[in-house]
């Protein structure tokens, strides 16, 4: 104990000797800050565990999700199939595990997709203004006026099904909001000082958008997009639902909760137990995005 | 401030370093435009030329109107604005942007505000050396520590890896001094250097301006409403005053002006060494808009 004792001293010091050593500390005090928000916590252990899930699935799946077993269909939950059998025997359990890798990959994918086309659009936007202004966020507007999930589903009925044309689909749906934020951010950089400054010295627009005026618009888009990622899961599993996401066989929850809706009333475990866990992953997006605003973001919350 | 740098230099013979001509700056205004600066003429040499007046008399807009900073609402005409021999009018950003910084520089007023809060002092002047001197990463660290020892900051090693909100403002205002200076541009533009330093700072961020220009044979103009300032560091000084000149006169002549407004600004100083009651209001003469 002795040791954990020095190691949080020389965490919480007032005279950091080091520069890693304060930038250590500034961490520490952050991540203490964060884990006194129970809901935070709560989001953040979700968040970690579906993580983990998806990386370890290949070891802890009890059962091939992909194997048919027709003796055993639609086989209530029970300490062989934990959540039950769907309705070509395959175990439920399995699939929900098998299939958070899916979301996982999808969330991430759209992730960094979004997030830097939607601040490259917004910086640029916001620091040329004018025309240039006038024009992308027009296009933005368009785009934010369609219902996500309907766009989405026009671009998917355009590129075909799958789940790489689900990945961007949504990718095109959501950058909007992003490019938005960062513009808003950026029309009251552009005034500071130091950017003036930054032009005075005959830094480049380029430079400068990349060098002075980005990088003051990361936290905002991090904490949006945290706080995006339960739409995105959703909007994920409502593609799958209607058959435009990924492709049978392969595990989706979104696809697994459509195919369980024939036997809704009577096998219910076949659609609710995947609708759950996108309702679970969803609120642990949720609540570890809030937790994160109230850390970086301060002046939203 | 008496042991401080009588004005030697005056303006050389060849073409001046800035010469405005007759300069309007219009904003437009809710009751139709309104001209910032109307009429403005002056020009220098390499040479310390003060601009002083009040509050809104056009100082701030004439230097940011130089260095190609107006907001884009802003129309700018003039007969002649040029610096050496590059025409400025109608000039645009990228042209500006290659200007800036090489050849002609500007020191804002408060370093705690104009510097990146992200980036340390070190690579903010770097910045420069490799935007115009283009420099490797190597040289150009090098470069922006002779700088910093310029400045006259005794440890630069450290001071290279500062963040600005771990520095001072009188060390902030060098660093922002290094950052400028580092291509050695010929115009350095000081609008109201010291005004958001302590006081006991101010007189040594000055005299380093004052004396890395004489050095390096720059012009300066400094922008300024402190005339005892003025007088200590200039040459010569034009006073403003609603976007017209009033008068132009060498600063060692400034108490003796005889412009009813710079006596004036003059009178409505609080003296130091007698006691006075109600200060002297100035008394605006409309004569002086024609």
């Amino acid at each position: 104990m002795a040791t954990a004792s020095t190691w949080v001293d020389w965490l919480t010091t007032d005279s950091p000797e080091s520069r890693l050593q304060g930038r250590l500390a500034q961490f520490y005090q952050t991540f203490t800050r964060f884990m006194r928000n129970p809901l935070a916590v709560c989001g953040l252990a979700i968040v970690v565990t579906l993580v983990t899930a998806a990386a370890l699935a290949p070891w802890i799946i009890p059962y091939d999700p992909l194997a048919t077993s027709l003796g055993s269909r639609l086989a209530p939950p029970s300490a062989q199939h934990w959540f039950g059998t769907d309705h070509l025997g395959r175990d439920i359990f399995s699939r929900v595990l098998w299939g958070s890798r899916t979301t996982l990959a999808i969330v991430v994918l759209v992730a960094i997709l979004i997030g830097p086309i939607g601040m490259t659009i917004g910086v640029v936007a916001g620091y040329f203004g004018g025309k240039l202004d006038r024009v992308l966020m027009g296009v933005t507007d368009v785009v934010m006026a369609f219902p996500r999930l309907i766009l989405a589903l026009a671009f998917v009925a355009v590129l075909g099904p799958g789940l790489e044309n689900a990945v961007i689909a949504i990718a095109i749906t959501g950058w909007p909001a992003y490019a938005r934020l960062a513009r808003a951010e950026t029309l009251s950089l552009r005034e500071r000082e130091f950017v003036v400054a930054a032009r005075l010295q005959g830094a480049s627009p380029l430079r400068i958008l990349i060098r002075y005026i980005a990088p003051f618009c990361i936290p905002s888009v991090v904490v949006r997009l945290t706080l995006d990622m339960a739409g995105i899961i959703l909007i994920a599993a409502g593609l799958g639902f209607l058959g435009l996401g990924a492709q049978p066989p392969a595990p989706e929850w979104g696809a697994m909760v459509a195919g369980g809706r024939d036997y809704l009333i009577d096998k219910w475990w076949v659609a609710t137990l995947p609708g759950a866990a996108i309702f679970v992953v969803s609120l642990g997006f949720n609540l570890l995005g809030d937790g994160f605003r109230d850390v970086i973001d301060r002046r939203v919350a | 401030m008496s042991d401080i740098i009588s004005p030697t230099t005056a303006a050389t013979s060849e073409t001046p370093l800035v010469q405005v001509d007759n300069l309007f700056v219009r904003f437009p205004g809710r009751r139709g435009p309104v001209d910032a600066v109307a009429g403005v003429s002056f020009s220098m040499g390499r040479e310390k030329l003060a601009i002083v007046g009040e509050s809104g008399s056009g100082k701030s807009i004439t230097a940011r109107t130089i260095m190609g900073l107006l907001p884009e609402a802003a129309t700018v005409t003039a007969d002649r604005l040029s610096l050496g021999s590059q025409d400025l009018r109608g000039l645009r950003e990228k042209d500006f942007a290659r200007l800036r910084g090489k050849r002609m520089a500007m020191i804002l007023q408060d370093p705690k505000q104009s510097l990146n809060p992200i980036q340390t002092a070190g690579t903010q002047i770097m910045e420069s050396c490799r935007l115009h001197l283009g420099d490797s990463r190597r040289q150009a660290r090098e470069r922006a520590l002779e700088l910093l020892r310029k400045v006259r900051i005794d440890n630069p090693q450290r001071v290279f890896d500062l963040y600005p909100h771990e520095v001072s403002g009188g060390m902030g205002q060098r660093i922002m001094i290094a950052m400028m200076l580092a291509a050695e541009p010929e115009l350095l533009v000081a609008d109201e250097p010291t005004s958001a330093l302590d006081v006991s700072v101010r007189a040594e961020v000055l005299d380093l301006i004052e004396s890395l220009v004489v050095e390096r044979g720059m012009g300066l103009i400094l922008i300024s409403h402190d005339l005892d300032l003025v007088a200590a560091y200039s040459d010569r000084v034009v006073v403003m005053y609603s976007g017209r000149v009033m008068e132009t006169l060498k600063a060692s002549e400034l108490s003796r002006a005889e412009h009813p407004y710079t006596r004036g600004l003059i009178g409505c100083r609080p003296p130091l060494d007698r006691k006075v009651d109600i200060l002297p209001v100035l008394k605006r003469d409309p004569a002086w808009l024609s």
